[in-house]
């Protein structure tokens, strides 16, 4: 009985133990985790109270970091050294565990923090090349000697916050996943930037559309698929002459290769968008430009950004940056202003490999046989085996999937090689280096050189009275169409033919309409003499922009941030006011002509308390279904659907076209049969997941927005935002995604002010006020005045504190 | 009482000056393996001196600086409320302390049987 009792209560303690000191399932070590004196309940909102004076090893001379009442810290050094390494210190403390995630997931490393559940996401960004890409980088920053200096003194301050850290202080999604963070370097930094490579440029549909080619045939194509999108506004003014003489590679005989590819394709994901534009002097009230900018990506806590002043005897930066990356990305100095939107050019081609056997070592191009090299990735597992994964590559690049292998993503083909500038040697982070330093348009046109990938449109203002925009990067010298459809990897005319020349790309500098602007649409009209590629954002965004501005003069910062916030859904005043009479309205029940009534008196602008913007959404998502899903059937896999602009222009040009026709029946059908039986299926489908139409249909209830915790941890995120706009209108708020940074700028001379504002705060700390404490104010379309210092002296009501950097000794 | 203070300082001490939770369980055991007199005896040692260290700074925490996370943290344990987490930091250490200063004194007995003990 003794030794019964022994045993019991020994197994009761070994097992409490283990709970307490071990990670089971997903839930964190419990006793590790609620200890007081060392879990969770550290990280309050005191976690790093920074003390007056810090001393930081690697100093060259003291440094000042003045603290505003958001937590944005202004730095001031005595040169470009100290600078970066006070930047990475303090982007560390606010941001680690974010920066590291971010690195390790673009690596292929998530699985050893979760184990295998996250092994198919590993060996996907292993199949793609990211590390390969990120290597790349490092060693093309390695050569230069200022790059040299930047991530060596950024990569050190993070390193010196990392030592400076105990078990007690760690971030506390360290507490929750149960791990450590390790020493920052140069090649994480590189890995942040593939990552948003990756974001912003690894969207493809090549597989879909050769099996619609396929199926559909040449034809439908042409129709149904232009290079050029419907209604598009290029960023480009398309009175706009071309003054060079282009190099305009041949098109072979062949071009289409088609590949029996049959894996099915899930919903497209969702397209990251972003605005930005300036305006010159003459259509301001100061006289002096203003510039606008504002990214979209997936809304994310801790927030994707984090603002920052840097300042050196030659340099007064002012702007956000993403955790991991040295400099700022988009802001504003005492000269100029810039801002970014995605390029949407294809900078990403498929070739499929012909292999001489199934040993994978040599594949064909042209009359020969090539060589493939090899490289092996050890993906570590946690609580499982390493798995060693052999990655076939090709002079293209990684074959991401072979024969008998299933792709992550379904709309990767297999037996391709991926060829993708984020692949080559580049040195990005230098642009944002120059940029900082900037002074005059010759300075920022010297910055855009060395920004390969992800391509951007780079929209510039300075205090000179100059506006100008670039869309930017290093893109491919392909023929006509190249690379909308698998290439053929054997034939040598299918290769990519060189590099566009950088000052050839499409850009504008002080056009007599007096602004600029970009919506990641189409660059440039179609008489621009390269092809850059297709799939471009339709043309809404764009438009309302172009006609908002055109319109008007006098225009102040205020007006700027209206624009940004403007609800106007253009696609809904395009394209509704035809749909609604195309209703047969005597044969709506009750409830039916409500809503009719509701969407007839609608000013077509998603606010969060109409209920017209949901009805609006659901019939159209019902009608593009209705047009399209008879006529996208086909066995061999999913195929790519017309866009909503194709279908909005047969809509409004073609309104008999045989499309509208349900091909699955035998009575044939019209367009107003088709808008009449959908929008009774909306008004089901709204009262089935809303209820009767009341409060609960109001835009802002029935969308809303919902900005999670980057590893998706519950309770960490914010959700069930009121939120105004939407995908395809200038305030493009959408359930997951939004303006991640609102900024206006001011270029006065002299006087230069700004205004920002992100859905987050600047704190990483779940446990901190600063965490989310700007979510409020982005939702209501408010925005902050950036206090832009010019000394660590100058007194501001907004000044929270200072905090000295002394040399360590 | 000379267990629960000797325990309770002990822990706090040593919880101060190193991050290890474990603390609370090796103390309990150790002086229960030395000086345990009786199961319920050694089983409250542990418990009472544990749960009153990790209570009293659970809630030191959590009315200073500590609110905004265990709103989180519950919302993410899905606990209910920030007072939840409190008691569930109390019982983890009622618990873990309780059930070692148990097994400390079980396995003096069984090692050093009374008799022998007494002697």
């Amino acid at each position: 009985m003794r030794w019964f009792k022994l045993l019991l209560s020994l197994a009761i303690t070994v097992a409490l133990f283990w709970i307490g000191n071990y990670k089971v399932g997903l839930l964190p070590p419990i006793g590790k985790f609620v200890n007081p004196f060392a879990g969770f309940w550290q990280n309050g909102k005191a976690l790093y109270s920074l003390s007056e004076t810090l001393h930081l090893p690697g100093l060259q001379a003291p440094v000042t970091v003045v603290w505003d009442n958001r937590q944005v810290p202004h730095v001031f050094a005595k040169n470009e050294h100290d600078l970066f390494l006070a930047q990475g210190y303090l982007v560390a403390r606010d941001r680690l565990w974010q920066m590291e995630f971010i690195a390790m997931a673009a690596a292929g490393r998530l699985s050893e923090i979760f184990g295998d559940r996250t092994l198919e996401f590993d060996r996907s960004r292993r199949r793609l090349g990211m590390v390969f890409g990120a290597e790349n980088t490092v060693n093309a920053l390695q050569e230069n000697e200022t790059a040299r200096m930047v991530m060596n003194a950024f990569t050190t301050g993070i390193n010196t916050w990392i030592a400076g850290i105990d078990e007690r202080h760690l971030p506390l999604e360290y507490k929750i996943l149960d791990y450590r963070p390790e020493k920052w370097t140069d090649l994480k930094s590189a890995l942040v930037l593939k990552y948003m490579a990756w974001t912003l440029t690894g969207r493809f549909n090549e597989l879909e559309l050769t099996r619609t080619r396929q199926v559909l045939g040449e034809e439908a194509i042409r129709q149904l698929y232009p290079t050029f999108p419907p209604f598009t506004d290029p960023i480009v003014p398309q009175e706009t002459p071309w003054s060079f003489r282009p190099i305009i590679p041949a098109r072979p005989e062949k071009t289409f290769y088609p590949v029996a590819a049959a894996n099915a394709t899930a919903e497209d994901p969702f397209v990251p968008g972003s605005n930005n534009w300036a305006v010159a002097g003459s259509r301001t009230q100061s006289g002096h430009p203003i510039l606008a900018a504002d990214p979209h990506l997936a809304l994310n806590l801790p927030s994707i950004w984090y603002e920052m002043q840097l300042v050196t005897p030659e340099m007064n930066v002012y702007g956000v940056t993403i955790p991991g990356l040295p400099g700022l990305i988009f802001g504003f100095n005492e000269h100029i202003a810039w801002g970014m939107t995605n390029a949407g050019s294809d900078v990403l081609d498929w070739y499929h490999i012909t292999f001489r056997d199934s040993t994978y070592s040599e594949y064909k191009y042209g009359d020969e046989w090539r060589q493939t090299r090899i490289r092996v990735e050890e993906i570590n597992v946690r609580g499982g085996e390493t798995v060693r994964d052999t990655v076939v590559y090709t002079h293209f690049g990684p074959v991401a999937y072979l024969e008998h292998e299933h792709p992550f993503q379904p709309n990767i083909p297999r037996m391709a090689a991926i060829r993708w500038t984020a692949h080559e040697p580049s040195s990005e982070l230098l642009t944002f280096y120059y940029l900082n330093k900037a002074r005059g348009y010759d300075d920022y046109r010297k910055a855009l050189q060395h920004f390969h990938c992800p391509a951007q449109n780079i929209a510039y203002a300075d205090v000179d009275g100059n506006i100008a925009i670039w869309h930017n990067g290093k893109f491919p010298l392909r023929w006509r169409e190249q690379g909308r459809y698998i290439l053929d990897g054997s034939d040598p005319q299918h290769e990519w033919q060189g590099w566009v020349p950088m000052d050839q790309l499409p850009h504008v500098k002080n056009p007599p309409r007096g602004f600029i602007s970009s919506a990641n649409q189409a660059p440039a009209a179609p008489s621009y003499p390269y092809y850059l590629g297709w799939f471009y954002a339709p043309f809404e965004r764009g438009a309302r922009i172009n006609n908002w501005l055109q319109t008007r003069t006098g225009l102040t910062p205020k007006d700027m941030m209206r624009l940004q916030n403007d609800n106007l859904n253009l696609r809904a005043k395009t394209i509704l006011p035809t749909l609604l009479q195309l209703l047969a309205e005597a044969e709506l029940t009750p409830t039916e002509k409500a809503v009719y009534d509701t969407l007839k008196a609608w000013n077509f602008e998603a606010r969060r308390e109409l209920t017209a913007p949901i009805v609006f959404e659901y019939w159209w998502r019902e009608f593009y279904r209705g047009v399209w899903r008879d006529d996208m059937q086909s066995k061999s896999g999913r195929l790519l659907w017309p866009r909503a602009d194709v279908t909005i222009e047969l809509v409004l040009n073609h309104p008999d076209s045989p499309y509208f026709d349900d091909r699955t029946t035998e009575a044939p059908e019209t367009l107003a049969m088709v808008a009449q039986r959908t929008f009774k299926i909306a008004v089901q489908n709204l009262e089935t997941d809303l209820g009767p139409m009341g409060r609960s249909w109001q835009w802002g209830k029935a969308r809303g927005t919902d900005i999670l915790h980057l590893a998706q941890i519950p309770g960490m995120g914010r959700m069930r935002l009121e939120t105004n706009g939407n995908y395809a209108i200038v305030n493009a708020t959408s359930r997951r995604a939004g303006p991640s940074w609102r900024m206006v700028v001011d270029l006065t001379p002299g006087k230069v002010r700004a205004w920002g504002v992100y859905p987050g705060g600047q704190s990483g700390n779940p446990g901190s006020p600063y965490y989310d404490n700007m979510i409020d104010a982005w939702a209501n379309g408010e925005y902050f005045e950036l206090l832009f210092l010019k000394s660590p002296d100058e007194s501001h009501k907004n000044i929270v504190t200072q905090t000295r950097f002394e040399v360590k000794k | 009482m000379m267990g629960f203070l000797f325990c309770l300082i002990a822990m706090a001490l040593l919880q101060w000056f190193t991050p290890y939770w474990w603390w609370i369980m090796l103390v309990p055991l150790i002086w229960t393996l030395m000086q345990g007199t009786s199961f319920r005896g050694s089983f409250f040692v542990g418990a009472a001196s544990a749960g009153v260290l990790w209570l009293v700074a659970a809630l030191w925490q959590w009315s200073t600086t500590a609110q905004i996370v265990a709103d989180r943290v519950a919302h993410m344990l899905a606990v209910g409320s920030d007072i939840s987490l409190i008691l569930l930091t109390f019982a983890f250490a009622v618990l873990a302390a309780g059930f070692a200063g148990a097994t400390g004194y079980l396995l003096r007995n069984a090692l050093f049987p009374p008799k022998a003990a007494e002697a």
